[in-house]
């Protein structure tokens, strides 16, 4: 520490001193606006710097408290929709306004053979209900499963007097269909019926008489799904940043939002993820600190000792000395940066039913860094002064592309409502981070994206 | 105000309550300090705001083993040079040797202040400095800073720092004889 200039005053003033006493701790109020400014400036970094992991205990309480009463809700409306969802039903019902054509060849058969086919060219009949439902095509050829014959949409429709209502017998409990009308031997049918028959695709319709009534088995063409899906999530990632051999792990987090179209199994999806990184800071200082190092005694007194004049006994002082060495301390800090990604994936489902579904998704992502957050080093060095700080962390490039692959895993709830959960892995084509030292480094990532989908417009459930 | 332990873990802990006591204790003090470093009072105010924010982030830092305002100087100190430094070309290109010697002595001559030294006069003066001078005195003077350390931390040259700090005395020293001047004269 140097010692101030000696240039005097003609008051006999230092130069200095006048400054030092006149200024040095002189004190002005600051403008009312400026703790509102900072204020705000303050609520802002902390609005940046939730994370996930640094929330209040009382708002994780009454966050996890919350989250039960919503899925206690969703669980007690689940309950009470499932008796009347028909989410799950066959596709399988009657008609009641089919009337015996004229144009339909009708055999009959013994009850337990009750198989009827038209062998003439495709026959359209308008009856008289809303649907056209009559048409009778190429002949049935043998061994063909019923059960498939059921599960490509079919459904069976028995030919009555128009005023003479039906019962659905799968159906049962829907108000709206119920029939007083028995429908007997629909149920024996299924596998009796149509065990030993072949339909070819283009053979819509079987008709057949049983117990003396026209039954007709009806296959509609179902539509392909094709529908929309909108979801919203959070996923925890852990990414590996891979420089020189040696691998260090961050926790990020994530918020995303998608929409999806999807089209039979095919999926395409794109959104908006706003993401919370970490990486290492990475600082040299160098620092003089008054270090003592050793101390010299300072005579202050002397006396000749009483017991034997001859000999001077000294009084003295102790002074420390310091040293003047430059120290360097490297100090580790943990910086954070916001990204903005917009993903790109197409997806295929491998595995679907109605409640459950599974497939994948790939496909490119880029990101743009939109903020960062750099922690400063611990400067509190006591007795001691900073006199250079060295920022060596590594330098984060403004933009990125990554490849994702993830695996989707649905679970719907209701026709609409479902929760998504899909583990993924990131691969950096190009590295977000370059450090000073090392160069460029690669990296990966694994996450898990939790959260909710809803499916917009789905007319029809997925097979 | 004594600000205590218990308020220092609060502003660690980011309770508002807390940071606008410290604020509300240290802000006049502190502007001064950042008032002597900048040519305005809003300039001030502005390294004022965001010297507190470095602060509140790195309070946690603070070990207890100084004095707090000590403390909480170093870091608006810090944020001004850096203010400075990424705002402002300081000159570099200045050298001891270009000082001419009869300059330095005339240092040395007394300088007549007026009897009564008036702070705001004295501050206005600074402020007036051009920002190099400004910054290196400043150091200098008021921090103790020595010219090793100055030069470190504006990452010029040790003569540099000292061509810096005479010009800044030569400046002020001229302005205060002009200003007594016209003081007589009335």
């Amino acid at each position: 520490m140097s010692q101030p200039s000696n240039n005097n005053s003609g008051s006999g003033k230092n130069f200095d001193d006048l400054f030092r006493e006149s200024i040095g701790k002189q004190e002005f109020t600051p403008s009312p606006g400026v703790w509102k400014s900072l204020n705000w400036k303050l609520m802002i970094r902390e609005l940046m710097q939730f994370n996930f992991v640094n929330i209040p205990k009382l708002a994780l309480v009454s966050a996890s408290g919350g989250l039960i009463i919503v899925a206690s809700l969703t669980y007690w409306a689940l309950q009470s929709d499932s008796k009347s969802t028909t989410l799950e039903r066959p596709e399988i019902h009657p008609e009641t306004l089919v009337r015996p054509s004229a144009s339909l060849n009708i055999v009959s058969v013994p009850t337990t053979e009750p198989v009827i086919v038209s062998e003439k060219p495709a026959i359209q009949t308008k009856l008289s209900g809303a649907n056209p439902i009559l048409r009778a095509g190429a002949p049935l050829k043998r061994n063909f499963a019923a059960g498939a014959l059921i599960a490509s949409n079919a459904r069976i429709e028995k030919t009555v007097p128009p005023a003479e209502p039906t019962t659905n017998p799968v159906e049962e409990n829907n108000a709206e269909t119920s029939n007083p009308v028995s429908f007997t031997g629909i149920n024996s049918l299924d596998p009796l019926v149509f065990s030993n028959f072949d339909l070819s695709p283009a053979l819509d319709t079987i008709s057949f008489i049983r117990s003396g009534e026209v039954f007709k088995y009806v296959r509609e063409t179902m539509p392909v799904p094709s529908f929309f899906s909108a979801d919203i999530g959070i996923a925890p990632e852990m990414a590996l940043y891979r420089s020189n051999g040696a691998t260090t792990k961050e926790f990020n987090y994530w918020a995303n939002a998608g929409i999806a179209y999807h089209y039979s199994r095919f999926s395409i999806r794109t959104g908006l993820g706003l993401g919370y990184t970490y990486d290492e800071g990475i600082y040299k200082m160098q620092y003089r600190s008054n270090d003592s190092v050793s101390f010299y005694k300072e005579v202050i007194g002397y006396y000749p000792d009483p017991s034997n004049p001859s000999r001077i006994i000294y009084i003295t002082r102790n002074h420390a000395i310091y040293d003047s060495v430059t120290h360097i301390a490297d100090d580790r800090t943990r910086n954070r940066f916001t990204y903005l990604q917009i993903p790109l994936l197409l997806g295929y489902n491998v595995f679907e039913t109605p409640r459950f579904c599974l497939g994948f998704e790939a496909g490119p992502a880029i990101s743009f860094l939109i903020n960062e957050r750099k922690a400063q080093p611990s400067i509190d060095i006591p007795n001691g002064r900073l006199i250079k700080l060295q920022d060596n962390s590594p330098a984060r490039l403004s933009t990125n592309w990554q490849l994702w692959v993830r695996l989707t895993i649905e679970y719907q709830f209701t026709k609409h409502l479902g929760l998504v959960i899909n583990p993924y892995y990131k691969y950096f084509l190009t590295s977000p981070t370059q450090s000073p030292e090392n160069g460029t480094r690669t990296n990966q990532a694994f996450g898990l994206d939790v959260g909710i989908q809803y499916q917009f417009g789905r007319k029809s459930n997925k097979k | 105000m004594v600000i205590d332990e218990q308020i220092v873990k609060d502003c660690i802990a980011g309770k508002r309550q807390a940071q606008r006591l410290l604020f509300d204790t240290f802000a006049p003090l502190m502007l001064g300090v950042c008032m002597r470093y900048c040519r305005d009072r809003d300039e001030a105010e502005d390294i004022l705001q965001e010297g507190f924010i470095k602060v509140f982030q790195n309070i946690h830092s603070f070990r207890g083993e100084g004095s707090l305002a000590g403390w909480i100087k170093r870091v608006i100190v810090n944020h001004a040079i850096n203010y400075i430094n990424k705002r402002n070309k300081i000159v570099r290109h200045e050298k001891i040797d270009e000082i001419r010697e009869t300059e330095i002595l005339d240092m040395n001559e007394p300088i007549e202040f007026p009897d009564e030294y008036n702070p705001a006069l004295l501050l206005k003066l600074i402020q007036e400095l051009p920002v190099g001078y400004r910054t290196v005195f400043n150091l200098h003077i008021f921090e103790d800073y020595g010219h090793k350390e100055i030069a470190a931390a504006l990452g010029i040259s040790e003569n540099t720092s000292k061509t810096q700090l005479f010009k800044a005395r030569r400046w002020l020293k001229n302005k205060i004889e002009e200003n007594r001047q016209k003081k007589n004269l009335k």
